[in-house]
């Protein structure tokens, strides 16, 4: 094996969580700061300037790096704020920012020409072509792809790619071409990427009723799960919907990605980093998750040829999943 | 007459014997007793101090905690700033669990949308209060060692960095974490 082992970055959406992240085997450590400048802008998550320092001094003193994302788009009426992010960022030393609008990565790289760029899934970019342009105009030495290429496509851009790829391993899955979806404005009025949220709590109801729980958006029934079915969260496309006089998941259903099954390819291929999702979940949930990937990530990195999936890992990983199970999402699709 | 006091030792070892298997529903028990509330919202509120700002914008909301296995509920208002139990009356945001349940996701050994996905956790009424309370619970920083760090230099800090060293090379915090998990099983 000539490639070196991928790096597991994990998401900390507070201090604990940053902290159970170093201490359950993440090599990186991805977090926002407590604004609309990243996509999990929801109330009292994120970091604080104070936060962000002890954090950091957290990770560095264990020899784990600190990511940043900063990774929505500004509007012309409110470009200070996120500038702002990025001049922090580069003050505070963070190991790399994670941003996805080209103006700001432009910024960034005009202002502070050593500060890290990775190229957050929000940017969308899916070609090595579209990679190649990111890379030449502003330097970015890594991208996190979107949840929505096969492997053949993956390992083709890998091949090609001018940049390190970091990839999704685990987490709940997001499965527009990320960044470009439009479902969650059309019902709540805000997105991901201008307002760092989908499906915003506000908009968001549940009911128990006597046929169960009953799940709105903005007062639009959006699913409702009998007593002992298992749910995940409240986003327009794992809503279910009538198209012929049955109701079931016409987009995409509960579940949570998963790529232990193929570890060892993407090994092979050279992918730089795995991804978890989910700064939004809890410090249990990054410390369990952390764990199972590290182990496996070693074990892999040990024998790639005698890997092979404990039970264990999936059992709980399937257990922190959206609808309790898991899938290998567009990655295993047969046509590309 | 040996009979009747035996027997009543008896039954109370093994009352006892049972909370003690049972540690969740003792200690949320315990949580229900009123005097004990008083004392642990003055913890509480001690230590979400530094999240005033957020508790401000929770202004008023009123939110029920329903222990569905033991029949109770706890009632708590937010006012100032603070967390303050509260009587009957309408709820802006009810969370019912079971007792153990609730003290794993108390003591941040559970995921609360792991519970939520597995319907083991309800959540109804205003969300974004419910998720406002669970992300800053997730983020207070239970910092024990800060005291120690306070004496005066070189002294405190020295004494803390031995301290956090120990801690970090037999990775202590992380075998207590397992032992509470483990006596706490989902
Ligand atoms: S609605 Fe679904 S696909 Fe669209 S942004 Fe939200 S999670 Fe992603």
């Amino acid at each position: 094996m000539n490639h070196r082992k991928p790096e597991l970055v994990c998401p900390a959406g507070g201090l604990p969580a940053l902290k159970a992240a170093v201490d359950n085997g993440a090599d990186a450590i991805y977090i926002g700061f407590r604004d609309d400048t990243n996509a999990r802008n929801f109330p009292g998550l994120n970091f604080g300037p104070e936060e962000t320092a002890r954090g950091m001094e957290y990770a560095h003193r264990a020899g784990k790096k600190v990511l940043l994302a900063i990774n929505t788009y500004p509007q012309a009426h409110n470009w200070a704020v996120w500038t702002s992010a990025v001049d922090r960022a580069a003050e505070l030393g963070i190991d790399a920012v994670i941003m996805a609008d080209p103006g700001l990565l432009r910024y960034a790289a005009t202002h502070y020409p050593d500060l890290r760029l990775h190229l957050s899934v929000q940017a969308s970019a899916t070609t090595y072509k579209a990679l190649e342009f990111y890379h030449q105009r502003f330097g970015i030495q890594r991208a996190v792809l979107p949840r929505v290429l096969s492997l053949q496509q993956l390992w083709h851009t890998i091949a090609n790619s001018p940049v390190e790829i970091e990839v999704f391993g685990y987490g709940s899955l997001c499965v527009m071409v990320e960044g470009r979806c439009a479902l969650s404005s059309y019902i709540t009025g805000r997105s991901p990427n201008a307002s760092g949220v989908c499906s915003p709590a506000e908009s968001v109801r549940w009911e128990e009723t006597a046929l169960g729980r009953e799940s709105r958006l903005n007062g639009v029934l959006i699913d409702r799960h009998g007593l002992n079915e298992a749910a995940g969260y409240p986003t327009l496309c794992k809503g279910r919907y009538y198209t012929d006089a049955q109701a079931y998941y016409a987009i995409e259903e509960p579940t949570s990605l998963n790529i232990l099954d193929v570890l060892p390819d993407l090994f092979h291929h050279g992918i730089a980093a795995i991804k978890v999702e989910g700064r939004q979940r809890s410090p249990a949930y990054v410390a369990s998750v952390a764990r199972v990937l590290r182990e496996a990530i070693d074990t892999c990195a040990a024998d790639p040829a005698r890997y092979l999936v404990r039970n264990q890992w999936t059992a709980v990983l399937d257990r922190l999943s959206e609808g309790q199970t898991h899938t290998l999402g567009a990655y295993h699709r047969p046509w590309h | 007459m040996l009979g009747f006091p035996q027997k009543h030792m008896t039954k109370t070892f093994m009352e006892h014997g049972r909370t003690l298997t049972r540690p969740f529903i003792a200690a949320t028990t315990i949580f229900m007793d009123p005097v004990f509330t008083a004392i642990f919202m003055g913890l509480a509120n001690r230590v979400l101090a530094r999240y005033q700002a957020d508790f401000l914008q929770m202004e008023g909301r009123r939110i029920v905690v329903e222990v569905s296995d033991l029949g109770k509920s706890l009632r708590l208002v937010i006012r100032r700033g603070k967390i303050a139990p509260t009587r009957a009356g309408p709820v802006d945001l009810r969370i019912a669990g079971n007792a153990k349940d609730l003290c794993r996701l108390a003591l941040r050994l559970e995921d609360p949308d792991t519970l939520f996905f597995a319907r083991r956790l309800v959540l109804e009424g205003e969300t974004s209060v419910g998720l406002q309370l669970k992300n800053i619970l997730d983020s207070v920083d239970l910092d024990w060692l800060a005291p120690v760090g306070y004496l005066p230099a070189p002294l405190g800090p020295r004494i803390r960095q031995a301290i956090d060293h120990a801690i970090r090379n037999t990775h202590a915090d992380r075998r207590l974490h397992d032992l509470l998990d483990r006596a706490l099983q989902p």
